[in-house]
This record gives structure tokens, C-alpha cells and sequence, in this order.
């Protein structure tokens, strides 16, 4: 991670962050229960649950027992996802009737997130390149009672077709680095090779999720990874092709603006229309997303 | 194979004897299952795993209701549904029947407190599960876990509201934790793939029995005399002796042999807090008894304890690392 310390700002703050425990946060299934009912059944079972100040169907738990160890949970009442992972589906907006594509659906956190904002109506393809990892997928999609999903296998980079989605997500493989509060291992970075090769796979996603969606439609391309080369360095590209502009994008929550220049490597300063999202600015994990458009 | 209209028509059949006015999306026929969806079409050029929730199988003897089917069609199921107590269900979920006379034969939607679990089968007078094991697992895990927190049995299960008391019933109370466990533990042994896991879990269903027997002779005879007799220690195995490097090699990390280590040590944790709490209030016969029963529970919690730590890293691996979610 030593080669971020000229780019992540409050340098020591971040690194004191990696090394405190991650809050536990679960998301209401709205397809199933409302926040408030959820809250009271958890309450009475001895957790505590303080609403996100900026999404109240998101709590921060704390309890006796495991959060993934309820009835409620059991019953698809709620899904636990980390705060910074519920952003990306806040940053697409789906409508309700749209088609929407999640090209790297699996485990399915943010498929079901999707399929609450759209209400369950709309065509949702969830879609993931893995057998392995579907079978996650689909294990979460009944669980929560999502009925507009249709989950496809296909590695997302050839997926076929053009322009036939209103939205796509593109939350893609990446190197994790983000996630480091959970897996210390990943606390030492990411090898440049792995970055390198992750960048080349997410060029192709991204490339292909901006021919699935209509001209005019929106993109949202996310990683938990704060390495430029797989997150500026993705979008940049992507830009000097002419397959998308970007939209400016403020989240609800403290965050950093994406970089214009790492290293000798030039984003550009158009570039800082994406956003990165650090630990220790609201005690999550990291990552980082661009919201971008086909041009009409 | 029948048409897709005789299928449409046997679903119907099925979700009116559920009592099911108004299905909320539309029924799709792909494989060998019909779909609930309100997605508007299906992709045809690219491989599709699933459309929606699977409603029902379609089987040699007809349509049969998924579990996940019924959990959603929740609130809507208004016939066929089975109100069943935690201890009905962590026996169904146990692999086992229950006895319940008079419920309509066939599918059920096996519920509780209100809520719709999934799928049960009527046969004569017995009741099984249909909730597919991996979900049985899950919830199996979820109620025992819970039990920890929800009110303990000495001030719930009585049916007297003021708690156990008597000897009797600290002794019923005592029975029936061991019963609990011996069931448990003879199910896992069960479906145990290891043998060494298997002999693991058959010593902890024969020792769990053996304190039933002797907790149920001391009953007997508290019955019989109206006085506790003396309690003399009945004999106990080392079970700390079988943990051997076989054993733990021959368990699947992420299979049924993990599962059932987590539920059996919250079973273990809940027995020893329970011979502990009733120590403290009994006569002094019957508290060394309870302590000397704490003791040996905690014996099985540690030797749980034990493999659940060997299992950690091996489930890491096995389940592979993807941390997006």
C-alpha cells in the first residue's frame, strides 16, 4: 500500500482505519419487510441497530450472535453489505420498468439492492462469468424473493448484444485492496502483475457494458481497490476511445475525488469526476466508481 | 412430459388448495421447473440459470412447491399452512417426523411464528420436511444461535410462567436436553461423509443418551420415594481422546460436518449455562449433579471448539476469497 501514501490523503488516519474493526451493516430486503418492522423483530432478539444517517433502510448492527445467524436473515428479511458497497447502486438510480444489466452480478448484494430501487419490476439480467459463484448468487436472489432477476452465465466481456439495456453496473473483478479491514493479507497491496492483468479484464468489461447499454443510457463502473491502474486507468481509457463521457457524481457520504495523475501516469483532470472512497472517511471499507454515459 | 397449459392448470390446482388468490408475477416453463417472474421477457442468446423464483418442480408424480417458492408467496398462503413450535421445527429440520393427526394430506407450507418456512409433506399422520439440507443447516444454526438470546427454557418452557422449580422439573428440563442432543448427534453421524467424524459425532449422541438414562433413573426414582437419591458420577469417555489428526483431516470444511460442529457447539454452550443456572438454586444433591453435568458438556464444547478452529482456514480455501460484497 506504500505507494498510495502520496495519493490517499490523512495518510495515517487510513492506515490507523485498516487495523479497526469494520462496522456490521445490513440492508433492509424492502421486497419483504419495512425498516421499522425489521428494526423491532431485531431489537427484541437483543441487537442494537442505529439507522445510516444518509439511507434508512441500511442500520449499523451490533449484537450477541453472528448478524448472518437470524431467522430474519434466514427468511431474506435483510442482506449484509458493507457501506461503501451499497453506493455504486445508489450512483445508477434504476427505475422501476427499466432493463437493467449487472454484468458481474455475483455473490448478488448489489443485484438485490438494484432489484428494491426498480421495485421488482423491470427486467434485471444478473449475469456472472463463474458456475461456482452463481450458485452464491442464486442463493441470495431466493433467499430475498427477487422476481424480475434472470441470472445468465457468460464471461461479461463477450456478453452479446448492443444497446439493449437502459442501465448497467459494472462492479468488476478487481484486486480488493479496499476490503483490507476484513482480510489483513491484503493490508501488504496488491502485485502489480495481478493489477495489471485485473486492469486489462476490466478495460473489457467496461468496453462491452458501454455497447449493452442504449445511446444516452448510464454506466456505473465500481471497484473496492484503490489502485489507479484499475480504476482511473480503466475509465481513462474507456474516454479516449469515445465510448463514454462522464457525469459528475456526489456521494452522500465524506469521500475523495478521483485522480488526475498518478505517478508519471496523466488522467487528466476530467478524471475527477469519479469519486474514491476511503476507510477512514466514514468508517467503511474502500473502493471507488466513475458514473459515465454513452453518448447519445 | 405435459403440456404447458396441463402444467399451468395443475399449478393452479396446487396454489388454491394453498389458498392462494393472487400469484404476484407470471408463471414461466423453463427445464424442469415453472418459474414465478415479473420480468418482462428472457434473454435467449446467452445460457440462463434462472427466471425469477422457482414455484414448482415439475416430478414424475407431478408439480411439487420449492421451499423458496412458498417462503415468498409468504402472507398469501391462507390453507395447508403448519404452525410449528422452535423444537417441532429443529426436529424437522433434525431429518425426523413428527405425529400430527388430522392435517391434510400432501404438500404443506411448514410455518413459523407466522411465517412461511417452506415445504412439508403430509403422509398418514406424519409430517417431514422438504426444506432442501443446505437451508436446513442454516436455519438449524439460526434457532440455535438464537437460542442464546431468546429467553432460556427454565423461563419459558415450563408452561407455568413462573419458571422451573421443583426437582421434577429441573430433572424433566434435563431429559429433554439430553434427548435434544442425542438426536442431534445421531442425525450428524448420520450424514457424516468421514468415518472418523462420524464416530465423533455417534460417541456424542452415546454419551448424551447415557446422561438421559441417568438423568431419567434419578427421575424414577424422585418419583417413586418422593426424595432425590445420592448422586454417585456415572462413568464418562475421554472424549478429548478422539480429536486425532484423522479426524480432523476427514472433515469437509464446507459440507454438512462443519454446520453441524457450529450448531452442536451452541447446543453444548446453552446446556452448560443451563446445569449451571439450575446449579445455583437446587439442593445440594442435585446441584453436584448439575455441575458435574456442566462439566461434561463442556467437554463436548471443547472438543467441538476444537475442530471448529481446525475447520477455519480450510473453509477459506475452499469456498474461495471474493470479497466484492
Amino acid at each position: 500500500m506504500e505507494r498510495y501514501r502520496a495519493i490517499i490523503p490523512e495518510w495515517e488516519k487510513f492506515w490507523e482505519t485498516l487495523v479497526q474493526p469494520l462496522p456490521t451493516v445490513i440492508r433492509t430486503n424492502t421486497l419483504r419487510i419495512d425498516p421499522g418492522t425489521l428494526r423491532r423483530r431485531l431489537e427484541a432478539k437483543g441487537f442494537e441497530l442505529r439507522p445510516l444517517p444518509w439511507d434508512p433502510t441500511c442500520f449499523e448492527v451490533t449484537g450477541e450472535i453472528p448478524i448472518g445467524n437470524t431467522l430474519e436473515h434466514w427468511l431474506g428479511y435483510y442482506y449484509v453489505q458493507e457501506a461503501t458497497q451499497l453506493l455504486p447502486v445508489r450512483a445508477l438510480a434504476p427505475q422501476p420498468g427499466e432493463r437493467i444489466l449487472d454484468l458481474c452480478a455475483a455473490p448478488g448484494g448489489k443485484t438485490t439492492q438494484i432489484a428494491q430501487h426498480i421495485r421488482d419490476e423491470g427486467l434485471l439480467v444478473a449475469n456472472d462469468a463463474s458456475v461456482k459463484r452463481i450458485q452464491a448468487l442464486l442463493a441470495n436472489l431466493y433467499r430475498l424473493g427477487v422476481r424480475c432477476a434472470v441470472v445468465t452465465e457468460c464471461p461479461g466481456e463477450n456478453f452479446p448484444g448492443e444497446a439493449r439495456f437502459d442501465r448497467v453496473l459494472v462492479d468488476a473483478p478487481c484486486s480488493a485492496e479496499g476490503v483490507a479491514r476484513r482480510f489483513p493479507h491484503l493490508r501488504r497491496g496488491a502485485p502489480l502483475a495481478t493489477i495489471r492483468r485485473l486492469a486489462a479484464l476490466q478495460h473489457k468489461l467496461l468496453g462491452r457494458a458501454l455497447k449493452l447499454v442504449r445511446p444516452g443510457g448510464t454506466v456505473v463502473y465500481s471497484t473496492c481497490t484503490f489502485a489507479p491502474e484499475e480504476n482511473e486507468g480503466v475509465v481513462k481509457h474507456v474516454l479516449d476511445e469515445g465510448l463514454a463521457e462522464l457525469v459528475p457524481w456526489e456521494p452522500p457520504v465524506p469521500h475523495a475525488r478521483g485522480l488526475s495523475f498518478f505517478g508519471e501516469e496523466e488522467y487528466g483532470p476530467e478524471l475527477r469526476k469519479t469519486v474514491r472512497l476511503y476507510p477512514h472517511h466514514f468508517n467503511s471499507e474502500g473502493g471507488f466508481l466513475a458514473l459515465l454515459r454513452r453518448p447519445a | 412430459m405435459p403440456s404447458y397449459e396441463d402444467l399451468l392448470e395443475e399449478a393452479r390446482r396446487h396454489l388454491e388448495e394453498f389458498g392462494v388468490q393472487e400469484l404476484p408475477g407470471r408463471l414461466v416453463l423453463r427445464g424442469d421447473s415453472l418459474w414465478l417472474t415479473t420480468a418482462p421477457e428472457v434473454p435467449e442468446d446467452v445460457r440462463v440459470h434462472s427466471v425469477g423464483v422457482r414455484l414448482f418442480r415439475i416430478q414424475n408424480h407431478g408439480l411439487k412447491p420449492t421451499s423458496f417458492g412458498l417462503m415468498l408467496l409468504g402472507a398469501r398462503i391462507k390453507k395447508r399452512r403448519v404452525e410449528l413450535t422452535r423444537a417441532e421445527v429443529q426436529e424437522l429440520l433434525s431429518g425426523r417426523t413428527l405425529r400430527r393427526p388430522g392435517l391434510p394430506q400432501g404438500y404443506v407450507a411448514l410455518c413459523l411464528e407466522g411465517e412461511a418456512l417452506g415445504c412439508g409433506e403430509v403422509r398418514g399422520e406424519s409430517l417431514r420436511g422438504q426444506i432442501p439440507l443446505g437451508r436446513r443447516q442454516e436455519l438449524l444454526i439460526a434457532l440455535a444461535q438464537e437460542g442464546k438470546v431468546l429467553p432460556k427454557p427454565s423461563q419459558y418452557n415450563d408452561g407455568k410462567g413462573a419458571g422451573m422449580k421443583t426437582q421434577e422439573d429441573v430433572l424433566k428440563g434435563a431429559i429433554l436436553f439430553e434427548e435434544r442432543g442425542r438426536i442431534f448427534y445421531e442425525h450428524a453421524a448420520q450424514e457424516a461423509k468421514s468415518p472418523g467424524v462420524r464416530e465423533v459425532f455417534a460417541l456424542l449422541a452415546q454419551e448424551e443418551g447415557r446422561h438421559r438414562d441417568y438423568l431419567a433413573k434419578m427421575l424414577a426414582g424422585l418419583l417413586r420415594t418422593g426424595k432425590m437419591e445420592n448422586f454417585s458420577r456415572p462413568a464418562s469417555d475421554m472424549v478429548s481422546a478422539v480429536l486425532t489428526e484423522d479426524v480432523k483431516k476427514g472433515i469437509e470444511a464446507a459440507g454438512f460436518e462443519a454446520a453441524a460442529i457450529y450448531a452442536g457447539m451452541a447446543l453444548e454452550e446453552r446446556a452448560v449455562a443451563y446445569y449451571r443456572e439450575n446449579a445455583k438454586k437446587a439442593p445440594p444433591n442435585l446441584a453436584e449433579l448439575f455441575e458435574f453435568l456442566a462439566q461434561w458438556e463442556q467437554t463436548h464444547w471443547d472438543l467441538l471448539f476444537a475442530l471448529d478452529e481446525e475447520l477455519r482456514q480450510r473453509i477459506w480455501h475452499e469456498r474461495g476469497f471474493w470479497p466484492l460484497d
